[in-house]
C-alpha cells in the first residue's frame, strides 16, 4: 500500500497525469486555474507544457499528439472563455474516436450558478459530444475522477472526457494515493450479457459467407488503426484474394502499394472502390461506421451485397445501413478469427475489373490532373510522395513513409492528399474526418511533431483553413517545433467553390480570399518560407524543404479553377461518379 | 408535438450524478423527440432510477437509443417497453 502524500489538489491532479504516462500537455492559463499553473512550475523537468494561443488549439493539438503516439492527450483551459474555445475540438475528437481528457477550471463551488465571472456551465455544453464528463468539487475526488477519466477515453471506442476542476478543489490540500485499480472499481458496474457464443456463431457466419463470395470486399476504417489491425487485415486480403478499399480516416491501414488495395471509398473516392462497392456480393466492413459520406444516398448502397459489420461500438450498427451479420468486438480480435477460417479462392477476374476501373481512372483524372500546365494541388501532393517522404526515408534508412506523419486540414487539401498520399502502414495520417473542422491542421500538427518527435510532420493545409487558426505560428515560435507546412494557396475557399461552381450556378458568393502575405508572416514568426506558382519549380521547391532544418513553409500558389474528382454529388448514389 | 408516434416507457438504472438527467434527456433532444414524463428515485447505494415516457417513431429508433445509452459510462441498466398511446 503506497503512502498517502499529502498535497493541494493541483499537485495531485499533475501526479495523477504523469502517472498515466502522459509527458506533454497543451493548454492556456487564466484566473481559475493559476493553482494548477503555479504547480506546474515545479514540475518543469517531468512535464512539457506547450503554451499555445488560443484554447481551440490546444484541444486540436492533444487530438494530433494523441493520434500520432497512441497516449490519450491533455490540453488545460480556464473556465468560461477559456473552457468554451475548447467545444469544437471535443466535438471534433468525439467524432473521431479519439482520446483527449480536457482539464477545465472552474469558479470556486460554492459561487457555482451566480454567474461569477468566468463561469460557464461545461457539463451542460458538453454533454452531448463527450464520452463522459465530471465536476470535481473537492480535492479528494481527484485521484479516483482523474484515472477514471483517463480509462474511459482510451477503453472501447476511444473518445473525448472532460474534467471541470472547481478553484477551490485546485487548492485545497487531500491526502493523495494514486491507485488505478481502486479509482476504477468505483466506476458503475454495468450488467451485460454474455454475448460471446453468439459473437463466435457470426463470426462463423461471416467466414462461410466470405469464403462462397464470389466477389468480396473488405471496407476498412479507423477502428483498423485504432486497435492495430493493419496488419491481419493484409494477412486477411492476401489469404482470400479479397481487395481491401479504406475509408478516409482509415487511409494509412493498408499500404497503398498492396496488391490488393484499391483505393479509398466515399464522395472524393477512387473509382475503383465505390464501383466495387457497387457490384460486390459479400462486404466486410471493419471499424468504420457507413457515414453519409462513403454511402452516398443509402437507399442505392451496395445493392448487391451481404454486409458483414465489425465494430467496437454496437452503436454503429444498422445506424446508417442495415447489415447482414453484426459482430461486436475488437477489430483485430475479430480479424484474427476470421483469418483462420478463411480459404484461399481464385477472384482474379473480380480484381482485374478492379484494375480496369483503375486504368479508367488513372486514364481520365490521374494523368490529366498530373499532366496540367498550371500547378495544381495534385502535382504539389504528388513531389510530396517523390521528393519528400522517399528522401527522408531514404535518409532515416527506413521503409518508405515510416517515419513521416501527413496531417491535413480540411477541404479539397484533404481530399487531394488522402487520393494522391502515398501512405503506408507505417505512415501516420492525421485528418479532421466527422465533423471537418477547418482549422484543424496548423494545432494538430504541433501536436503530432510533440507525440512523435522523432518523425517528420508534414502539413497539407489550405489558405482558408490555415488563417482560422494562424496564431498557432506563435507556438512553433515559442516552443521551436519542426513541422513543415504546404500550403495549397488558390487563394479561395476551394470545396466550397466547388460546389458553387457545380451545383449553383458558377455563383462564387464569398469565397474569394484576399490573402496577406504569407512571407511576411514566415519572417515574423522566424519561419523559413519558399513560394512556388508552377509545376517546373515544385519539385525544386519540396527538395529544398527536404533538405531545411527547423519549420519551414512551401507556399504553392495552385490553380483556382482546379476541381476534386472524382466526385459524388451530395445525396446522389454511388453509382453517380462525375469526372468532370 | 408529434402525435402520431408511439409512446415508450424507459427504465434505467443508474449512478446517482448530477448530470444523469441532463445526459438521459440529450439522448432524444438531440434526435428532436418529445420526452413526456420523467420520474427519478435515488437508491441508498449512490445510484438512482429513471423512468422516463417519451414518444419516439419506430422501434429501430428505440433500439439504437438504448445502443447509446448502453455506452454511457454511468448507465449500469436500460430498457424500454412500447405503450399504447391514445392520441395516436
Amino acid at each position: 500500500m503506497q503512502k498517502a502524500k499529502h498535497i493541494p489538489g493541483a499537485d495531485a491532479l499533475i501526479e495523477c497525469i504523469l502517472a498515466e504516462g502522459i509527458e506533454t500537455v497543451f493548454g492556456y492559463p487564466g484566473g481559475s486555474i493559476i493553482p494548477i499553473y503555479d504547480r506546474l512550475y515545479d514540475y518543469r523537468d517531468r512535464l512539457n507544457h506547450i503554451l499555445v494561443r488560443h484554447e481551440q488549439g490546444a484541444v486540436h493539438a492533444a487530438e494530433g499528439y494523441a493520434r500520432a503516439s497512441g497516449k490519450v492527450g491533455v490540453c488545460l483551459a480556464t473556465s468560461g472563455p477559456g473552457a468554451t474555445n475548447f467545444v469544437t475540438g471535443i466535438a471534433d475528437a468525439m467524432m473521431d474516436s479519439t482520446p483527449i481528457v480536457c482539464i477545465t477550471a472552474q469558479v470556486e463551488a460554492d459561487k457555482l450558478g451566480t454567474n461569477f465571472f468566468q463561469e460557464a456551465d461545461m457539463l451542460g455544453i458538453t454533454t452531448p459530444i463527450t464520452k463522459w464528463n465530471y465536476q470535481i468539487t473537492k480535492a479528494s475526488e481527484i485521484a479516483v475522477v482523474v484515472p477514471q477519466a483517463f480509462h474511459i477515453a482510451r477503453s472501447d471506442r476511444p473518445g473525448p472526457v472532460l474534467i471541470s476542476l472547481t478553484k477551490n478543489a485546485q487548492v485545497e490540500m487531500c491526502d493523495y494515493v494514486y491507485d488505478r485499480e481502486y479509482a476504477l472499481s468505483q466506476m458503475v458496474q454495468v450488467i451485460r450479457p454474455d454475448e460471446s457464443e453468439k459473437i463466435s456463431r457470426r463470426i462463423g457466419d461471416a467466414i462461410d459467407l466470405l469464403n462462397k463470395a464470389e466477389k468480396p470486399l473488405i471496407i476498412a476504417g479507423q477502428g483498423v488503426i485504432i486497435s492495430g489491425a493493419e496488419n491481419i487485415l493484409a494477412k486477411c486480403a492476401n489469404k482470400a484474394c479479397i481487395p481491401v478499399a479504406c475509408t478516409l480516416l482509415g487511409r494509412s491501414a493498408m499500404n497503398f502499394h498492396d496488391h490488393y488495395y484499391i483505393g479509398m471509398v466515399g464522395m472524393h473516392g477512387n473509382i475503383p472502390a465505390n464501383k466495387m462497392t457497387q457490384e460486390a456480393d459479400v462486404i466486410l466492413a471493419v471499424g468504420m461506421r457507413f457515414s453519409d459520406r462513403v454511402t452516398g444516398r443509402v437507399a442505392n448502397y451496395a445493392p448487391k451485397a451481404k454486409i458483414i459489420h465489425v465494430d467496437i461500438d454496437k452503436t454503429e450498427f444498422n445506424k446508417n445501413v442495415t447489415v447482414d451479420i453484426k459482430i461486436h468486438g475488437d477489430a483485430k480480435e475479430v480479424l484474427e478469427r476470421i483469418y483462420k477460417g478463411l480459404v484461399f479462392k481464385d477472384r482474379e477476374s473480380w480484381r482485374k475489373y478492379g484494375y480496369e476501373q483503375y486504368a479508367y481512372e488513372k486514364e481520365k483524372v490521374i494523368i490529366p490532373k498530373l499532366a496540367s500546365p498550371s500547378l495544381n494541388m495534385a502535382q504539389v501532393v504528388n513531389a510530396i510522395n517523390d521528393h519528400y517522404i522517399e528522401k527522408v526515408s531514404e535518409r532515416g534508412k527506413t521503409e518508405f513513409g515510416e517515419n513521416v506523419v501527413l496531417v491535413t486540414d480540411v477541404g479539397q487539401n484533404q481530399m487531394f492528399a488522402a487520393r494522391y498520399l502515398k501512405l503506408t502502414r507505417k505512415s501516420g495520417w492525421i485528418t479532421s474526418g466527422g465533423l471537418g473542422t477547418m482549422g484543424f491542421g496548423l494545432p494538430a500538427a504541433i501536436g503530432a511533431k510533440c507525440g512523435k518527435p522523432e518523425s517528420q510532420v508534414v502539413l497539407i493545409c489550405g489558405d482558408g483553413g490555415i488563417q482560422m487558426t494562424m496564431e498557432e505560428l506563435g507556438t512553433i515560435l515559442q516552443a521551436g517545433i519542426d513541422i513543415k507546412i504546404v500550403l495549397l494557396n488558390n487563394a479561395f475557399l476551394g470545396m466550397v467553390r466547388q460546389w458553387q461552381d457545380l451545383f449553383y450556378d458558377k455563383r462564387f458568393s464569398q469565397t474569394r480570399l484576399v490573402n496577406p502575405d504569407f512571407e511576411l508572416i514566415c519572417k515574423a514568426y522566424k519561419i523559413k518560407y519558399r513560394c512556388c506558382n508552377s509545376p517546373a519549380d515544385i519539385e525544386d521547391a519540396v527538395d529544398e524543404m527536404a533538405a531545411s532544418k527547423g519549420p519551414f513553409m512551401l507556399d504553392a500558389f495552385v490553380d483556382a479553377e482546379s476541381n476534386v474528382f472524382p466526385m459524388i454529388p451530395g445525396g446522389k448514389s454511388l453509382d453517380d461518379i462525375r469526372i468532370k | 408535438m408529434e402525435t402520431n408516434m408511439d409512446k415508450y416507457v424507459v427504465d434505467a438504472l443508474v449512478r446517482n450524478r448530477l448530470d444523469i438527467l441532463n445526459r438521459i434527456t440529450s439522448l432524444f433532444i438531440v434526435k428532436n423527440l418529445p420526452v413526456l414524463s420523467v420520474l427519478f428515485s435515488a437508491t441508498e447505494n449512490n445510484m438512482a432510477v429513471i423512468n422516463l415516457i417519451c414518444l419516439c417513431p419506430s422501434e429501430d429508433v428505440m433500439k439504437r437509443i438504448m445502443n447509446q445509452a448502453n455506452n454511457f459510462v454511468d448507465i449500469s441498466e436500460i430498457y424500454y417497453t412500447k405503450t399504447f398511446n391514445p392520441n395516436k
